[in-house]
């Protein structure tokens, strides 16, 4: 939350309570946020507004936590914290989610826009599998 | 259960007897079993008691399996040093291995370097041939691609292909192409199709040789070590006397007989993974002394003897 503050103060002062009443059910918060914006910084600015990111670690052939809901906006970074290969894959093409090889501690970000469920694998250990719930 | 067979590889032998109804397979499996199956009866010794091949194999052929090049942390931080042991072993061996099939997982992360490395130390091998399948890490990054310009000349589709040899026919198949969230290895469609063709016309009393990587039988669900649709591969050779399984994937020697068919899995040149469900996850065993590692790596060793038309599969580590 202190990082979302000092990032983009305009727009948190403008949301007001709304951002510490958990700051990710505001669907209208992304809209208000970006208008000004430079057209670089709008993914930023809609991801800073929505509230927050996430973090899904990669640990023992496992996403944790398997299943995340977030708000529309959201940044989530996957870390793989194996010592083999692993990926975020979606499970058909063409693939919203793609990260490649990440290798022991690499990471992979993604800023979910939209509301919906969003199923990926490995695609190397395909047993392995998680989602994200935007809403 | 599982040492239940009714079969006998290639009818009457020699000395007159009809076996059909047997199963005569040798095998090391682990560094201290041997067993040997006659009949039905599965019986073990000691490693380096004297279990051996009642006939002289007509031919050899080494696999090796899973050499991970680029792979370099615990427990072995130079896979590319014992991938040349295991070439330096089989150079050593008594009889010249007619070729060597590597079942798959010849990169960690499927990069160009990384093939040619697997390349060079594969032509350190004295065998006549090398015969290769992809595992997962081989094709994960690019479909394949790099794979298949290295290593797929002469291969049909994603990379499968078959051969004979002195009366035995071999098959390459790929099981680790298009895998679906959630599931195990997958032979597909198409792969099926071309080895329903390549089967037809062949005798049923031709022993075959199947070599994959991934598992071609469900040896632990959980951790994806299995082949979705490889019963019906293993449908359309049910009606060969004899069947050898050749896998790798899972980093520790395995058998199984089931009717006719024989499976086996290989050691990694490069580190070994835990058994089934004995850790979290099937990664990397890190806690291997750095003198016991060679130990936990190996090889297997296939004799064939046409005479009796079976196989003797001889697991073997690197020290």
């Amino acid at each position: 939350m202190k990082r979302t503050i000092f990032r983009l103060p305009g727009v948190i002062a403008a949301l007001g309570g709304l951002v510490l009443a958990g700051c990710s059910e505001q669907a209208s918060a992304p809209a208000a946020g970006p208008k000004e914006a430079p057209s670089v910084m709008a993914v930023d600015a809609v991801e800073t507004a929505a509230g927050k990111t996430e973090q899904v670690v990669i640990d023992n052939f496992t996403y944790r936590p398997a299943a995340v809901t977030v708000a529309a906006g959201t940044k989530v970074t996957w870390v793989n914290h194996d010592d083999v290969p692993h990926t975020v894959t979606s499970p058909s093409k063409p693939r919203m989610l793609d990260s490649g090889t990440l290798d022991t501690d690499q990471s992979f970000s993604h800023v979910f826009t939209t509301a919906g469920t969003y199923e990926y694998f490995c695609a190397v250990h395909p047993k392995m599998t998680g989602k994200i719930i935007v809403k | 259960m599982q040492n239940r067979h009714d079969h006998k590889s290639a009818g009457v032998s020699a000395d007159g007897i009809d076996r059909r109804g047997f199963l005569e397979c040798m095998a090391w499996v682990g560094t201290g079993v041997a067993w040997s199956v006659r009949g039905g009866v599965l019986s073990s010794s000691a490693f380096g008691a004297d279990v051996k091949p009642a006939e002289k194999a007509d031919f050899t052929f080494v696999q090796i399996s899973d050499s991970h090049i680029g792979f370099s942390k615990e427990p072995n931080k130079d896979v590319t040093a014992t991938m040349r042991q295991a070439a330096a072993k089989i150079n050593a061996m008594a009889e010249r291995p007619a070729f060597l099939l590597h079942t798959g997982d010849l990169t960690h992360l499927a990069k160009p370097d990384e093939f040619d490395t697997c390349a060079q130390v594969v032509k350190e091998a004295k065998v006549g041939q090398a015969f290769f399948v992809p595992g997962e890490h081989d094709v994960f990054t690019d479909d394949a691609k790099s794979y298949l310009q290295r290593y797929g000349k002469g291969t049909q589709g994603t990379g499968w292909h078959s051969f004979d040899y002195k009366g035995v026919h071999f098959v390459g198949l790929v099981n680790v192409m298009n895998l679906k969230a959630g599931g195990l290895g997958v032979l597909g469609k198409d792969q099926l199709e071309w080895l329903k063709k390549d089967v037809a016309g062949l005798a049923a009393s031709t022993p075959i040789v199947v070599f994959a990587h991934v598992p071609l039988w469900t040896v632990y669900e959980k951790w994806g070590w299995g082949t979705e649709d490889a019963e019906q591969a293993l449908a359309l050779l049910r009606r060969f006397g004899s069947v050898t399984v050749l896998n790798g994937h899972i980093h520790q020697a395995m058998q199984k007989v089931e009717g006719k068919v024989t499976f086996h899995t290989a050691r990694s040149t490069a580190f070994p993974q835990p058994e089934p469900g004995k850790a979290e996850s099937p990664g990397p065993v890190r806690n291997v002394a750095a003198d016991k590692l060679r130990k936990t790596l190996g090889l297997a060793r296939v004799d064939f003897v046409q005479k009796t038309g079976s196989l003797a599969v001889v697991d073997s580590t690197l020290e």
